[in-house]
């Protein structure tokens, strides 16, 4: 305890590390319908589940910081719109969580028609519910679910830049820290969130495949070059970052003053070592063809990322309470193991999340061979449709 | 617990067999075998201990102090916020602050802190804890009792003892801190469900019935004036002590200060003594540059009111207010 105090913990770093996933994944189920990259067609079945699971489980990574979680209702009834940028966080996710579940209702509605006149009994009731009784897989219907496929992207898209947008705003807007009151923050948060979501996605690919089996090569390695430049680009931010905030004939004294938590100060190896020199280890990786076209390969390199993107949310949310703002010194933190705002918790999330995302894999016919038989991925949809319908 | 895991994780022995898709099934099947286990345990786990942790703390009596409890309820003014945040139903601002000033208020009140008359005694840091019952380890006010310079030894100074001539080059400073009740306070907009607000009177406040925890409005503080309480787990900071406020009493830091350096009244009034000092007198702000508008005025010092970032140059005392979350305490302490 003191005067100052690490009040936001590991939680607050989950949390940005799951809607950086989340807004990250959901760009990779978007690469077809807003971006126009038709191949990654089969990424949208695996991507939207991983939007899902990690943005249901979002929520509870600042519930589980909060001094008092069981007020949430608050948190819709009196939302603090527009001026506060935490306020904003039911609007921004609920409008998002809607436009999640109805795409992923959409993209799974031919293939969960199928599964429930395929199986019956319990099964095919679940089915028939996923489905909500519907059963239309006429062509003009399939058109109609196209065209607002790409109207929900466009709006999800959006609402994902919104989602993490505002939470690096909610650091931004602090200007009583000077770590976090910088214009950096935004796009660094948003690059880093398409890192995350890239990585996490050819992780659930390589191992899992999509669509006809197995990963397969070529997308795997289009998926790494995406993830590639990405990491150019969260590089290139943090080397901007670094310009403008370590000269301290440069940048501001309070700035420079934060910046020694990273150079020689508490957070020097979590930053050098745990953010920089991972990303730049996955960035090396990422440049060699035989590790972009081999899931084992690919699979690591992600995880590398995915460890550099968690610890860049751990130094930015505990880096930036270092800095005393009336004191000397720094402030001290020692992340617990067990207990409220610990390591446990991080688990938790995490293994709440994975459990979450086994059940929708479990449920929902992402495979082309779930319903027993070759079946409809976009491109043969219609010619498949016809065939059911004779 | 981590029994549950090594269970999940040694149950399965025909995985080795499985042809690739099978082994991928296999794979989805485990991650939710095992990730189910783990995840329930582990928020479980989280859950009891944050339940133990509240029930120590709402446990109330303690060994020996038998007094029968006087189940005070709201009828008895005990913990009746309406009438004890606002009892005159002044208008709140969540935002647009300076609509404030618009209503002309007929009280603006605001604390001048003569600097001269400090000494650095934290009366009023023990009158702020008793009167509001502040939680150990965090606090609405207290002094920053530093030194910078020394006294060395010189043969032409003008201190002399039996041991030598010095020269006196000590200074000592002390400055009270408290929340300024910024007349542009950025800890209020940031509130997500419109728990903290500026009344009428320039006070700002805690609805301690509908704030969430969540530290951004700590966060957004310049001047760390806000702190999460410990035991109720709740936003909290000066209020002025709006309570003996509202009933023309001033506040407890303010009546127990030994040298009368704190000065309490109503701006507004120009006979007030804050408003005659500020207008004899040149007064500072804490972080001017920061554009909060701070409503605590300073008089008496030339030098900073900010605490030099290098403890080589302004030693802090240690006091019991002093930071123990630092590093500078952990050194002091041998940490």
């Amino acid at each position: 305890m003191g005067i100052e105090t690490v009040y936001w913990g590991l939680p607050i770093v989950t949390y940005l590390f799951m809607i950086g996933i989340t807004a990250g994944s959901y760009a990779v189920a978007s690469l077809p319908q807003v971006f126009g990259l038709e191949r990654y067609e089969p990424l949208t079945k695996i991507a939207l589940p991983v939007t899902l699971a990690f943005l249901l489980l979002a929520p509870m990574g600042p519930l589980a910081d909060a001094g008092q979680p069981g007020r949430w209702p608050e948190l819709f009834l009196r939302a603090h719109i527009p001026v506060s940028p935490l306020g904003l966080f039911t609007l921004i996710w609920g409008l998002y969580f809607i436009v999640v579940i109805v795409e992923t209702y959409i993209v799974y509605r031919v293939p969960n028609i199928r599964m429930a006149q395929a199986k019956e009994g319990a099964k095919g009731r679940l089915y028939r519910i996923l489905s909500l009784g519907n059963t239309d897989v006429s062509e003009a219907r399939l058109e109609r679910d196209q065209s607002w496929l790409k109207i929900l992207s466009v709006v999800g898209i959006i609402l994902s830049i919104a989602f993490v947008g505002y939470d690096a705003y909610m650091f931004a807007s602090l200007k009583a820290d000077p770590l976090w009151a910088s214009p950096m923050i935004i796009p660094m948060f948003l690059v880093s969130a398409a890192v995350s979501g890239f990585a996490i996605i050819t992780v659930v690919y390589a191992v899992i495949g999509a669509g006809d089996g197995a990963a397969r090569p070529d997308l795997l390695d289009g998926l790494m070059r995406l993830l590639m430049w990405m990491i150019f680009i969260d590089l290139l931010f943090d080397v901007i970052d670094m310009l403008t905030s370590i000269p301290t004939v440069y940048a501001s004294a309070p700035l420079a003053a934060g910046w020694r938590v990273f150079l020689g100060g508490p957070l020097t190896a979590s930053y050098w070592l745990g953010q920089i020199a991972t990303l730049v280890l996955a960035l090396v990786l990422t440049w060699f063809p035989a590790v972009r076209k081999s899931a084992r390969l690919a699979s690591l390199t992600s995880l590398v990322t995915l460890f550099s993107v968690f610890m860049m949310r751990y130094n930015i949310v505990i880096g930036g309470q270092m800095e005393p703002k009336v004191s000397q010194g720094f402030v001290t933190y020692a992340p617990p193991v067990f207990g409220p705002g610990s390591w446990q918790v991080v688990f938790g999330l995490l293994a709440l999340a994975v459990f979450i995302l086994s059940v929708l894999f479990t449920v929902l016919p992402w495979r082309n061979d779930s319903g027993g038989d070759e079946s409809a991925v976009h491109p043969r949809l219609q010619a498949h449709v016809r065939s059911l319908n004779q | 617990m981590v029994k549950d895991y090594e269970d999940s994780n040694g149950k399965d022995p025909e995985q080795a067999t499985a042809g690739p898709v099978l082994a991928r099934r296999e794979f989805v099947k485990k991650a939710l075998v095992a990730g189910g286990v783990l995840g329930a345990a582990m928020t479980l786990g989280g859950g009891l201990g944050v339940a133990r942790a509240l029930a120590d703390t709402s446990a109330g009596g303690v060994a020996g102090e038998e007094w029968e409890d006087p189940r005070l309820t709201v009828n008895d003014g005990w913990n009746n916020w309406d009438n004890i945040l606002n009892p005159k139903k002044l208008p709140v601002w969540y935002e647009n602050f300076s609509q404030i000033q618009a209503a002309k208020p007929k009280q603006h009140w605001v604390m001048v802190v003569d600097l001269r008359k400090c000494v650095g005694c934290q009366s009023c840091t023990v009158a702020c804890k008793s009167e509001n019952n502040v939680p150990l380890g965090v606090y609405r006010t207290f002094v920053d009792v530093s030194e910078s310079g020394k006294t060395y030894s010189d043969a032409k100074g003008q201190i002399v003892a039996n041991s030598g001539t010095y020269t006196n080059a000590l200074k000592m400073s002390n400055i009270p801190k408290i929340c300024n009740h910024c007349n542009n306070p950025p800890c209020v907009p940031v509130c997500p469900v419109k728990a903290t607000y500026k009344r009428l009177d320039g006070i700002v406040l805690i609805d301690p019935r509908i704030c969430i925890g969540c530290g951004a409005c700590v966060k957004a503080c310049p001047y760390a004036a806000r702190y999460i309480n410990p035991v109720t787990r709740l936003a909290e900071k000066c209020t002025y002590c709006v309570e003996r406020v509202d009933g023309n009493l001033i506040p407890a830091c303010v009546t127990s200060c030994v040298g009368r350096a704190r000065i309490f009244g109503n701006l507004n009034d120009p006979e007030s003594d804050v408003a005659r000092l500020i207008a004899s007198n040149t007064a500072q702000i804490r972080k001017p540059e920061m554009g909060t508008q701070p409503q605590v005025f300073y008089i008496g010092s030339s030098a900073s009111l900010s605490i030099d970032a290098n403890p080589a140059e302004q030693k802090l005392w240690y006091t019991y207010t002093m930071n123990e979350d630092s590093s500078v305490y952990r050194k002091l302490i041998g940490g």
